[in-house]
This record gives C-alpha cells, sequence and structure tokens, in this order.
C-alpha cells in the first residue's frame, strides 16, 4: 500500500493490516505524525503532540505483535484525545488560560482503557475552553479549523477531536458530550460521534463540566470504528460514582444486521422546526432511506420537549460553576469572555430549581420509557438545525442552533451517534442523528452503519 | 437596568463566590430573563412524587 493513503485508513482497515504483518505500527504513527506536522498550521487541531511517547510505544506495539502478543483492533493504532483526559505526564490545559501549564500525574480510565487495547496515544486536542461551548471558538490557542472549509467553525466543544479525524490526521479520537460536544461537531465535520449512555464510560480523570450531563464519547470516520473504540472503553469503573454496572455487548458484531423491521421514530414536533432548509431535506432523505432499506418510520410526539432546554441548563450551569468557583473567585479575568459569561449564569439559579431540574429528569426519564421507546427502538432528527458557520459570525445564537437538537438527550442520558448523511451546496458535512434506548448503542450503531455502508458519505474526503 | 435587578444580581453573585465587575451586570441581567422564564416552567410543572434521583436503568420487566 501507498504511503500516500495510508492516512485515510479506517482503524478496522489499519487493524487489518497490522494484524496480519503488513503494516507496522510504527509506519502508521509516522504516517500521522507527518500528516499532522503537514496540516496543523491550518486546522489548529492539536495543543500538544507527544510525537516522541507516540513512536517509542509505537515501536513497542511493533515489538508484541511481531511476539504473537497481539491484543485486538486497537493495537499499535494511534488515537489522540480532546485536552480534558488525563493522560500522565503531560499537560493538560482543558483549552483554558487557567491550566497551561497543568502536568497531570494518572491517566484517566478511558485513557488506561485506550492503552491497556494497545492504543498508541499522539496527543491532546483543541476544544473550546472547558468544553463549555459548542462552537470551538477558543481565545486562548486559537480555534480548531474546519477541515472542509478552514475558514468556518468546527463546532464544539470537542473541536479538536472533530478536526483532527476529518482530517486524515488520525483515524479516531475521544471527545467528551455534555450538551452535544461529541455529536456536534461530528456533524458540522463530516464525522462519526457517539454519545454512549449516561454512565456506560467512566469519567474518571476526565476534567468535568457538569457531574450529571457530562459522558465520554469516541469520534471516528466510520460507524464500525466507532464500535470499536467504544468497545474498548464501556464497561464498569468503580472509581467513578456515575459508572454503571451494565453488560457490555459485542458492539462490532451486531453491526451487520441492518435495519429491516426497526421502527425509527420521527418527532417533526421540535426537532424538524426552524430547521436550514438544506438540512431539513437532506436528514428526510435520510430517514425515507433507511424506511426503503426495511426500517418502520413512525411520526411521533417528543413529551416535555418544551421543558428539558430549560430544566438541562438549570443543572449544567450551576454544577459548571460549582467546580469552577475557586477559579472565578480568584482568577476570572483569565478566562475567554463567552464561558466567563455562563459561569456568572450560573450564579443566577437557587437551590430550588436545581432540584425541580433534577426531579424533572427523573419523570422525563421515565415519560420517554413509557411513552417513546416503548413504541420505537431508535429516533432519527438532523444532530444540528444548521451547518458549520463561519468563524467570526459570533457564539450567542450560533450555540443556541448548534446545541438544540443535541442536548435533551444528554439530559435524557440515552445513547446518541451523529452520521454523516450529505453535504450543503457549499460543500459542508451535514449529520443524521440516532438516538436509542438506555444501554442499547447497539442498534444505534448497527442502523448507523446500515446507512453508512449504503450512502458512502464518509469515503468523502476534505481537499487539503 | 433597574437599581433592585442590579441590586439583585449583586447579592446572587455574592453568595455564589462569584466576583462581578460592574461592567458585567448589564450582560447577566439580559440573561437573568432566560433564569425567570426557566425558574416559572419548573415550578409550574407538577412533579407529583418524582424524586431527584434518576435511574436509567431499566425496570426489571424490560431486562
Amino acid at each position: 500500500m501507498s504511503v500516500a493513503n495510508l492516512e485515510w485508513l479506517s482503524v478496522a482497515e489499519a487493524a487489518r493490516l497490522v494484524h496480519a504483518g503488513k503494516l507496522s505500527p510504527v509506519d502508521l504513527a509516522e504516517v500521522n505524525l507527518s500528516r499532522i506536522e503537514q496540516l496543523e498550521g491550518r486546522l489548529n487541531a492539536f495543543i500538544t503532540v507527544t510525537s516522541d511517547d507516540a513512536r517509542k510505544d509505537s515501536m513497542a506495539a511493533a515489538g508484541e505483535i511481531a511476539n504473537g502478543a497481539y491484543r485486538g483492533p486497537l493495537h499499535g493504532i494511534p488515537i489522540a484525545l480532546k485536552d480534558i483526559f488525563g493522560l500522565a505526564g503531560v499537560r493538560m490545559t482543558a483549552g483554558s488560560k487557567i491550566l497551561a501549564e497543568n502536568v497531570v500525574a494518572e491517566d484517566a480510565e478511558a485513557t488506561s482503557r485506550l492503552k491497556a487495547a494497545g492504543a498508541i496515544i499522539l496527543g491532546k486536542l483543541n476544544l473550546h475552553e472547558f468544553a463549555f461551548g459548542a462552537t470551538g471558538v477558543n481565545p486562548h490557542y486559537g480555534s480548531a479549523r474546519n477541515p472542509w472549509d478552514t475558514e468556518r467553525i468546527t463546532g464544539g466543544s470537542s473541536s479538536g477531536s472533530a478536526a483532527t479525524v476529518a482530517s486524515g490526521e488520525c483515524s479516531a479520537a475521544l471527545g467528551t458530550d455534555t450538551g452535544g460536544s461529541v455529536r456536534i461537531p461530528a456533524s458540522l465535520c463530516g464525522i462519526v460521534g457517539l454519545k454512549p449512555t449516561y454512565g456506560r464510560v467512566s469519567k474518571r480523570g476526565v476534567l468535568p463540566l457538569s457531574w450529571s450531563l457530562d459522558h465520554v464519547g469516541p469520534m471516528t470516520r466510520t460507524v464500525e470504528d466507532a464500535a470499536i473504540v467504544l468497545q474498548a472503553i464501556a464497561g464498569h469503573d468503580i472509581g467513578d460514582p456515575s459508572s454503571a454496572n451494565e453488560p457490555v455487548p459485542d458492539y462490532r458484531g451486531a453491526l451487520g444486521s441492518g435495519v429491516r423491521g426497526l421502527r425509527v421514530g420521527m418527532p417533526k414536533q421540535f426537532f424538524f422546526e426552524n430547521v436550514d432548509a438544506e438540512v431539513e431535506k437532506t436528514v428526510v432523505s435520510a430517514i425515507r432511506l433507511l424506511e426503503e432499506m426495511g426500517a418502520i418510520v413512525i411520526e411521533m410526539e417528543a413529551p416535555l420537549i418544551g421543558e428539558i432546554p430549560g430544566a438541562l441548563t438549570a443543572i449544567m450551569l450551576p454544577e459548571a460553576l460549582a467546580y469552577h468557583q475557586q477559579w472565578m473567585r480568584e482568577r476570572p479575568d483569565d478566562y475567554g469572555d463567552d464561558v466567563r459569561y455562563r459561569l456568572e449564569l450560573g450564579a443566577t439559579y437557587l437551590a430550588v430549581q436545581y432540584v425541580q431540574a433534577q426531579r424533572l429528569r427523573a419523570a422525563a426519564v421515565q415519560t420517554w420509557r413509557e411513552q417513546v421507546f416503548s413504541r420505537v427502538d431508535l429516533i432519527a432528527t438532523p444532530t444540528t438545525p444548521i451547518a458549520a458557520r463561519r468563524i467570526e459570525e459570533g457564539d450567542l445564537q450560533v450555540t443556541f442552533n448548534l446545541i438544540r437538537f443535541a442536548n435533551p438527550f444528554n439530559f435524557l442520558g440515552v445513547p446518541a451517534i451523529s452520521v454523516p448523511c450529505g453535504f450543503t451546496s457549499e460543500g459542508l458535512p451535514i449529520g443524521l442523528q440516532l438516538v436509542g434506548r438506555w444501554w442499547d448503542e447497539g442498534t444505534a450503531l448497527r442502523a448507523a452503519h446500515a446507512y453508512e455502508q449504503a450512502t458512502g458519505w464518509h469515503s468523502r474526503k476534505p481537499s487539503l | 437596568m433597574d437599581v433592585a435587578t442590579s441590586n439583585g444580581i449583586r447579592l446572587l453573585a455574592e453568595l455564589a463566590g462569584v466576583r462581578l465587575p460592574e461592567e458585567r451586570e448589564v450582560a447577566l441581567g439580559a440573561g437573568l430573563e432566560v433564569t425567570r422564564r426557566i425558574a416559572g416552567a419548573l415550578a409550574q410543572h407538577d412533579y407529583g412524587v418524582t424524586s431527584p434521583a434518576c435511574s436509567f436503568r431499566a425496570p426489571p420487566s424490560e431486562r
């Protein structure tokens, strides 16, 4: 295989070659590092590249594999981490000035699990400051750029994770999602982003934004790769109080079952209102294709949807302020203006509103279980109502639009995946969001995989 | 912004341990309108006996 093609290998393709001895992890890491060197001046996806460790670890992986100690499909595969995941001995900035020199002593649990699976960590990725924003615009490290149009936002907060995967700098990254921060940038950059069920993946060693709403998830170019990465990081962690002791199924093994007979809910109320016309048309076409492939599409209501976004805000803002309180007291001027404003807003919520919002969450989970997921296996919506906007366009209205269709599922805690489903006339990616029942990431992955294989949008590449 | 709103914002910020320079009060005042709407909606909801503890586990009948 020519070196020119290697940067676009999926995790699964690279793993097959590595396992067969046709591709060395050392060469694969060099391909990624060279691509990063070539593109970073334009993309700004990384805050820290750990080249030396990646080279050393790839040599170790090559040795193990040569000796017959192959660990599985991530062995020798480069992967990068949003810069709020602990990586021992490396700084974790959270995209902030406040933590610019913060070197952590321990790996996050998700980092440890990737390392145990044999993955090669390439470095730490840019993000919206403290993961508290949906555009990815960062005043301290510069904004990550959208590979499809470098004058546009990637979306956030996992901005660098989306940019690096979409550009072929590496084939997989980890992100976090509190109000859409995996799925929004995945949609805007034309890749796959999966937010698993709340509690499916440990958050130990990941800098929190909002404990009740934070999720860790994979960002990849294919659905199969998302399944591979999720398999490695999912599962109970006794060190994370929010981690659930639920069985982890074989995600990759169930991918090929198709969508025949799956009941797909289409909530026209809210999720198809005030949507850009091109986005709506594209997503509706995607849902119709699922129907042609054998899914049963059911138009349905979205219960409590008028109250969910406000209740989510009443949880997220006070929790974020609680975490940041000391820095807000001692170093408020070191925050970017938008993040500081959101944290200040957290002060305007009283405890009674926070508790009522948590009660509404419990009630909404029960209501959706009884009224939605008893009738359908999945829900299909646009991931975002708009495609990527220009970086200079500002924060408030763009953010409001970006998070609208993603954050209800953080509130509900259900798994949700964004898969590329087409492009605007300006060549910007559009994402289809598929939402499953609690603990059933498998059905969302299976439907997303079937759609992806039927369309091939994932094989389009930005010209960089 | 009226004096009562300004005083209210300063009190909330102080109680939350946030230092709030005068020039940031106006922006926060605008945000307070959103908080009021959300607080109003949360106060109107009928929660019945629902507790704030949220379980994502399926009920035994679905396992």
